[in-house]
């Protein structure tokens, strides 16, 4: 297990590496001088500025800079268009809301899509079955950027139950609530016999199940409450992956029921519960653990879009802005930061699914 | 619970499968009893309905597409009448089957240990720690060296033989008084397979329980078996006394089977196969299925499906078979006729 | 070419569509798409209006709304052939055709008074008539209205009076300023038949209610009530609507969809053909060659990579070749694993040895050989890349990152959909210049996803049910 995980480790400074250099070469080979774009300034004050930048040494020795004061004080430097901003400003500024809505989007998909794969596996070709499988096949083809819009539309402008945008900056309990529940769960399941008693996965998974479900309420019903500004954009954000969640999780668990061991399972006297908790969901949920990775890279996308909707003061949405107004500096930083969090994510990712598929750990 | 009476009697049990094109009657209509401690042997070739059977006797067919008729009796009670409570105390507790391939009958993501003690736990109500200890010792008992510190490891580092040791130690863990190993050989090098088989063999003598035991080997049975049924497109054709069926086959089908198997106690010519191939289940012909294989085929054999018969001795031990024909008596036409339907 | 360097003969081709031919949802998926490809390829011809085209008057209007086929204001005069920019495309069409024709208008009079309305922010505290006579109030008839002048918006109100607050259409200000309106009074009888006889070159008569009319005759779109050319009333319907501008929704998502489409396969031919060559190279390589040439794809793999085509698209013209470019480099990773995988399970066949036996070489093997037999992989990811990139020209379009071509920023479904968002209204009454675009996307997307999925069953049964 260690090797497994130290090798992946190791990916990860190659991966990121790789980015920055790829990102800093294209915005050096950008056509014409970013300051010469927008103003006319004189020559004087353009010396000025491209010493502040640093522009004026050669491409490779600002790119030496760049790195080293990135890896050493994790400064990306000052921002082009707000001279009185670094980057690290507003990234500071802009990654609570980011990770906020991100976060309550990656529990409420999680949530919904494993319940409902699950109970669509278990009650294959059931009401519920047929109509959860065609609601994600639905939300898997339609973009966020037409579910932001419409959503608003319906609740927000037509029905006026929710509000159209906005951020509620006081609200931000929702991470801590997420570990609360967990913790609740982990209590709770103690108590529960899932199975017989003794050793098993069972209680592991109830645990994960009870606990996503528990964060899932709660937030939805915090969110209600105190900041309901976040529903609309968490549930554009999830929906997309909640669908695709439910189906790798009901084509994974009805790909394990359908294997040798679960009849062996089946054989021994185990309760149906048994089963499935214990021997069917272990299999049954690794395609899930493989579609994370990707679905965080989805989610930070997706901020992009939904950011923009709600006028949700993310990176996202600096991003977007720092694009369009051509911000480099900027733009790099956000590259950067969110090149990070994904190789982060997929190395955690990783070290999970080596966790739950033995097979792999002991390679 | 009466002692005299079979353990298991299955009566006119069918399987049917629902598919797209129609049902495919995988068992049609087989009849068969298991007395206490005795082994039987089912053998057949693939196709002939001989594992639908017993993994419809355990239930453990997906029901659609798999419809039940008939009855299988567990001392006396029927299975397909019990709720899931009662089902759950028969399976592993009662009846513990062994299956074909161990490479994919084990879980892979969980220890040995925990697929070992589960059963013990919920059918004995032992607690872990002895549950652990039982299954340690029921590892050490089918040969597995240094059973302790293997109770923590995958299937994957366990050997194709050893998982199938492990099966045999997971299914006679809880002392069941039937074993059904569903060829649990067939997936394993040949040179393994007679060390299973000796040991299902050794270890069901040593407790007493009964075993019925799948296969297409006669060879197999021969060495194991007090009794043989042999099965044919879903149905008996033949049953009696593992000598009586060996020594003196009576259905032509049998008669086939043992002539394509070579034997070291009798001096054959040659090994002649059976003729033809199996029938679809989808598209039987009329009367007995066997006809268009069977050098003894007449007219009758078209017509009407022969129903097992007593061909046993007045007194001597039950010697079944399905046939219209005494083959003591009349005489086979040439097999190249026969193979060519 | 002999029979073993053909791709794959007719046999499993046949059985595939055999298969596929039984996936109904694959099927309608297929017939989606077919329709929407025939509609972008002909979208000049099957769209009922231009997109670019538009009058003051047709903003706004909901799905089904009618109006009469005419511009703004147009100009006859008897014996003279109008200009085309002067005329509906009916009576000028109509102009060469060697027909008489008779077009007939309901035109009403109108009554246009100049009121200055005195505001306070944006509360109306004084209202003046001809020769600064202060008005007591306006009260507004039933087909009466305002309208700001020189803006020439209306302005929503059933009446005027001093102490009310301006309703909807008058952008508020500070303080004290005055509004320059025009009150357009219609008077009920004022309704009059015009009379237009023309073809074979001209407008051979002009008459207003029985007599005719000598020199130039404006009329001004919003007077006629009623148009009928040689008998039968020339309107016009929206089906989906029209946008804020006035353009048709129908006529724009059917020209997006040639936007959108075209971007899709382009940049999927671009991300295949670099997709299957490296996968192939690197397949057939094999060895120490291919394991760097994967372990780049799994380094390119990690990384996010819609963040580095929008980039790309800062950094250099946001261009369609450009764009192109951006979203092929992104896509071929995916096909590039597969194809390789495929080349290294074929390389060992016998086919691949007798060729080089034959001493043919090993380009010619992959290009020959290899590669075209792993079309059925190349055909999957095709239907299965296209929405993909659709789906992300879309959300580049939409975020802002709209793409010019020819000098004009394209509209793809994408735009479409943000300028939609962008016209809700604050009760979300203009809904459908939303919905539409929304729902056209989703299910083009959605149909290709299917066909895809389809497509994936039927070449490849082994993968049925993944993901």
């Amino acid at each position: 297990m260690g090797r497994y995980v130290l090798r992946r480790l190791l990916w990860t400074p190659l991966v990121l590496l790789v980015l920055v250099t790829l990102t800093f070469a294209l915005i050096k080979a950008a056509p014409g001088n970013p300051f010469a774009m927008d103003r006319v300034v004189s020559e004087e004050i353009r010396a000025q500025l491209e010493a502040r930048y640093g522009l004026d040494k050669p491409a490779i020795v600002q790119f030496g800079q760049y790195l080293g004061r990135v890896v050493t004080d994790f400064d990306f430097g000052p921002s082009m268009k707000f001279k009185d901003r670094t980057v690290n400003d507003i990234i500071a500024n802009g990654i609570g809301p980011t990770m906020l809505l991100g976060a309550c989007a990656v529990i409420l998909a999680v949530a919904i899509g494993l319940t409902a794969g699950t109970i669509g596996a278990v009650r294959q070709n059931s009401v519920f079955d047929h109509a959860s499988m065609s609601a994600a096949t639905f939300g898997m083809s339609v973009p966020n950027f037409v579910t932001g819009p419409v959503l608003v539309l319906v609740f927000a402008l037509s029905w006026k139950a929710l509000p159209v945008s906005g951020f509620d900056p006081s609200f931000s309990l929702l991470p801590a609530l997420g570990i609360a529940a967990l913790h609740v769960a982990w209590r709770v399941t103690e108590r529960i016999r899932v199975g017989p008693a003794g050793f098993s996965w069972g209680r592991e998974f109830a645990c994960l199940w009870l606990g996503l479900l528990l964060a899932a309420v709660t937030s939805v019903v915090t969110l209600l409450a105190r900041s309901p500004t976040l529903i609309l954009p968490a549930v554009t954000l999830a929906l997309p992956f909640a669908s695709r969640i439910a189906r790798l999780m009901r084509a994974g668990m009805l790909e394990v029921i359908g294997q040798d061991y679960v009849r062996t399972a089946r054989a021994k006297g185990l309760s149906e519960t048994t089963v499935v908790v214990r021997h069917a969901l272990k299999g049954g949920i690794l395609p899930v653990v493989s579609y994370l990775g990707p679905a965080i890279t989805g989610v930070l996308t997706g901020s992009l879009v939904v950011e923009k909707i709600f006028a949700i003061p993310g990176i996202g949405r600096e991003f977007v802005e720092a694009a369009l107004s051509r911000d480099y500096m900027l733009v790099l930083g956000i590259v950067v930061l969110d090149g990070l969090l994904l190789v982060l994510f997929n190395l955690a990712v990783d070290v999970v699914y080596g966790f739950l598929d033995p097979r792999i750990r002991y390679e | 619970m009466s002692s005299n009476g079979p353990l298991l009697d299955l009566r006119g049990l069918r399987t049917h499968f629902r598919t797209d094109r129609g049902p495919v009657r995988s068992v049609d209509g087989v009849d068969l009893s298991v007395a206490p401690g005795e082994s039987v042997g089912v053998v057949g070739e693939s196709g002939s309905g001989k594992s639908v059977t017993m993994l419809s006797v355990m239930r453990l067919l997906p029901s659609p597409p798999a419809m039940h008729q008939g009855q299988a009796l567990w001392k006396g009670e029927d299975v397909f009448g019990w709720g899931a409570r009662r089902l759950r105390s028969f399976r592993g507790r009662e009846v513990a089957m062994i299956f074909q391939d161990p490479m994919t009958s084990l879980n892979p993501y969980l220890k040995i240990g925990v697929q070992l003690t589960e059963a013990v736990q919920l059918h004995l109500g032992l607690d872990h720690a002895k549950a652990r200890d039982r299954a340690a010792e029921m590892l050490r008992r089918v040969g597995i060296p240094v059973p302790e510190s293997r109770l923590d490891d995958y299937p994957h580092q366990y050997s194709g033989g050893m998982r199938q040791r492990v099966m045999i130690a997971m299914a006679l863990s809880c002392e069941p008084q039937l074993l059904i190993a569903d060829e649990p050989t067939t997936a394993l090098d040949v040179t393994i397979q007679a060390q299973i088989l000796e040991l299902i063999d050794a270890q069901r003598r040593a407790s007493g329980t009964g075993l019925v035991l799948i296969t297409h080997s006669l060879g197999v049975v021969a060495g194991m078996c007090d009794r043989v049924v042999v099965m044919y497109a879903g149905r008996v054709v033949e049953e009696g006394r593992t000598e009586d069926l060996f020594g003196d086959p009576r259905m032509p089908y049998t008669v086939g089977l043992l002539r394509s198997v070579p034997r070291l106690d009798v001096v054959t010519e040659r090994l002649v196969p059976v003729p033809g191939t199996p029938p679809d289940p989808q598209r039987l012909p009329s009367g007995c299925p066997f006809r268009v294989r069977c050098p003894w085929a007449e007219a009758r054999c078209a017509e009407t499906r022969p129903e097992l018969r007593d061909v046993a001795a007045p007194g001597a031990a039950p010697h079944r078979i399905a046939c219209h024909v005494d083959i003591t008596k009349a005489a086979p036409r040439e097999p190249a006729s026969g193979g060519a339907a | 070419m002999s029979a073993d360097l053909d791709p794959p003969s007719d046999g499993p081709w046949a059985q595939a569509w055999k298969r596929l031919r039984r996936n109904a949802m694959a099927i309608a998926g297929l017939v989606v798409v077919s329709v929407m490809a025939l509609a972008a390829t002909f979208a000049g011809t099957v769209a009922p209006f231009d997109p670019r085209i538009s009058e003051s008057w047709e903003t706004s209007l909901p799905p089904g709304a009618r109006h009469l086929d005419l511009v703004n204001e147009f100009v006859v005069t008897a014996g003279q052939a109008p200009r085309e920019r002067d005329v509906p495309p009916w009576l000028h069409d109509g102009l060469g055709d060697g027909h008489d024709h008779a077009c007939e208008l309901d035109v009403v009079a109108e009554e246009v008074k100049q009121l200055r309305v005195t505001m306070d922010g944006a509360k109306v505290t004084k209202i003046q008539g001809d020769g600064a006579r202060t008005l007591a109030k306006v009260e507004l008839g039933p087909e009466d209205h305002l309208r700001v002048k020189d803006a020439g918006t209306r302005i929503e109100a059933k009446a005027l009076e001093p102490g009310m607050a301006l309703p909807e259409g008058v952008p508020a200000k500070t303080g004290r300023w005055v509004l320059f309106a025009e009150w357009v009074r219609i008077a009920p009888d004022a309704k009059r038949t015009v009379r237009v006889a023309y073809g074979y070159g001209t407008v051979s008569a002009v008459t207003v209610a029985g007599a005719a009319h000598a020199g130039e005759m404006r009329i001004r779109a919003e007077h006629v009530r009623d148009l009928r050319v040689d008998g039968a009333r020339k309107e016009h319907v929206h089906v989906l609507g029209t946008d804020l501008n006035g353009y048709d929704v129908l006529s724009r998502i059917i020209f997006g969809a040639r936007i959108s489409l075209l971007v899709g396969l382009v940049a999927t031919l671009v991300s295949l053909s670099i997709g299957v060559l490296y996968g192939a190279v690197s397949g057939y390589a094999g060895g120490r060659t291919d394991v760097l040439m994967m372990r780049a794809v799994d380094v390119l793999y990690a990384m996010p990579y819609i963040f580095l085509v929008i980039v790309l698209l800062t950094v250099f013209d946001r261009n369609l070749i450009v764009l192109f470019v951006a979203l092929g480099l992104v896509q071929w990773l995916t096909p590039a694993r597969v194809v390789r995988g495929q080349i290294l399970s074929i390389k060992r066949r016998e086919f691949v040895d007798a060729a080089v036996t034959l001493g043919t070489t090993p380009w010619r093997i992959l290009v020959r050989h290899l590669i075209p037999n792993t079309m059925g992989v190349v055909v999957v990811f095709t239907t299965l890349t296209i929405p993909a990139v659709i789906l992300e020209e879309s959300f580049l379009s939409f975020i802002g990152l709209t793409v010019k071509f020819g000098g004009e920023p394209i509209d793809s479904w994408g735009a479409l959909v943000d300028s939609g968002r962008n016209a809700l209204g604050v009760n979300g009454e203009r809904w459908w210049m939303l919905v539409f675009p929304g729902a056209a996307m989703s299910l083009t997307l959605f149909s290709m996803n299917f066909l895809g999925d389809g497509l994936r069953d039927a070449l490849d049964p082994r993968q049925k049910g993944r993901g």
